[in-house]
């Protein structure tokens, strides 16, 4: 079956995030996007419009490099959940979680508001803290 | 379009959630299903295993007088996930919940749950309200 255009669109924002590649994780947000990260560490919060977000993500790529692994992808034509493995090593310290993402889209394809939900979240906070 | 099957079950386990039918919404559930609530308030938190899940379920039950209803918007599913955005109200007292929730579980062959995350859009709202 062909993938979802938003799935591809999710797949395309994993590589580029892996690859580190903000320019082309930037051009999938909408001006106004929100990304809420959720938890007590030093990256939660919500984030709102596409320069805070972007901030947010480059924060998190060169401060602690996760590296994420997508487990599957669902996508319609409003809204997007993948799931995936992300793990890192940093400073003496490992992260290896489950995390389910949601997103929604606009009509022209591009992200409106994301947001994240680890299935260990006290491991997720140490280890961004 | 059909409808994926499983996103069929996702639907149908909504329907007993929501008519509070437990015993028929518990069949859909593997007995060491983990369950992941987000946010900062009294319920998040993992719940592990099938006892521990409809104790949870009992516990919103009780502080929201039976009265939770999820409305899903949009039912995404594969073999062996599925993801819902589904529209939670309820009410405690004077206050009212109105959110936007996000689902995602993870299905095993034989048509059970076995993982779930609950996110909420608007997780300070949902942090007042079970607070």
């Amino acid at each position: 079956m062909t993938e979802h255009p938003n799935a591809a669109t999710a797949r395309r924002s994993y590589e580029a995030w892996n690859s580190g590649d903000l320019d082309v994780i930037r051009e999938y947000f909408t001006d106004d996007a929100v990304l809420h990260l959720a938890g007590n560490n030093a990256m939660s919060g919500a984030y709102r419009g596409r320069d805070a977000v972007m901030d947010a993500i480059a924060r998190d790529i060169q401060g602690w490099g996760p590296h994420a692994e997508v487990e599957t992808i669902l996508g319609s034509d409003d809204h997007v959940i993948v799931f995936c493995q992300v793990t890192s090593e940093r400073d003496g310290k490992t992260l290896d979680v489950v995390l389910a993402q949601a997103i929604t889209f606009n009509a022209e394809g591009k992200v409106t508001e994301a947001w994240f939900l680890p299935n260990d979240q006290r491991a997720y906070d140490q280890f961004f803290s | 379009m059909a409808e994926h099957p499983n996103a069929g079950l996702i639907r149908e386990a909504i329907a007993l959630f929501n008519r509070g039918d437990w015993d028929a919404y518990r069949e859909y559930f593997t007995e060491d299903v983990i369950w992941h609530v987000g946010g900062n308030h009294p319920l998040s938190g993992d719940y592990r295993g099938r006892d521990a899940i409809f104790e949870y379920f009992g516990k919103v039950r009780d502080l929201t007088g039976g009265g939770l209803r999820s409305e899903p918007q949009d039912i995404l599913a594969d073999d062996s996930h599925g993801g819902v955005f589904t529209r939670v109200t309820a009410d405690r007292g004077d206050r009212h919940l109105d959110v936007v929730l996000a689902q995602a579980y993870r299905i095993n062959p034989d048509g059970k749950f076995t993982e779930y995350w609950a996110l909420a859009d608007d997780q300070d709202a949902v942090n007042a309200f079970w607070s």
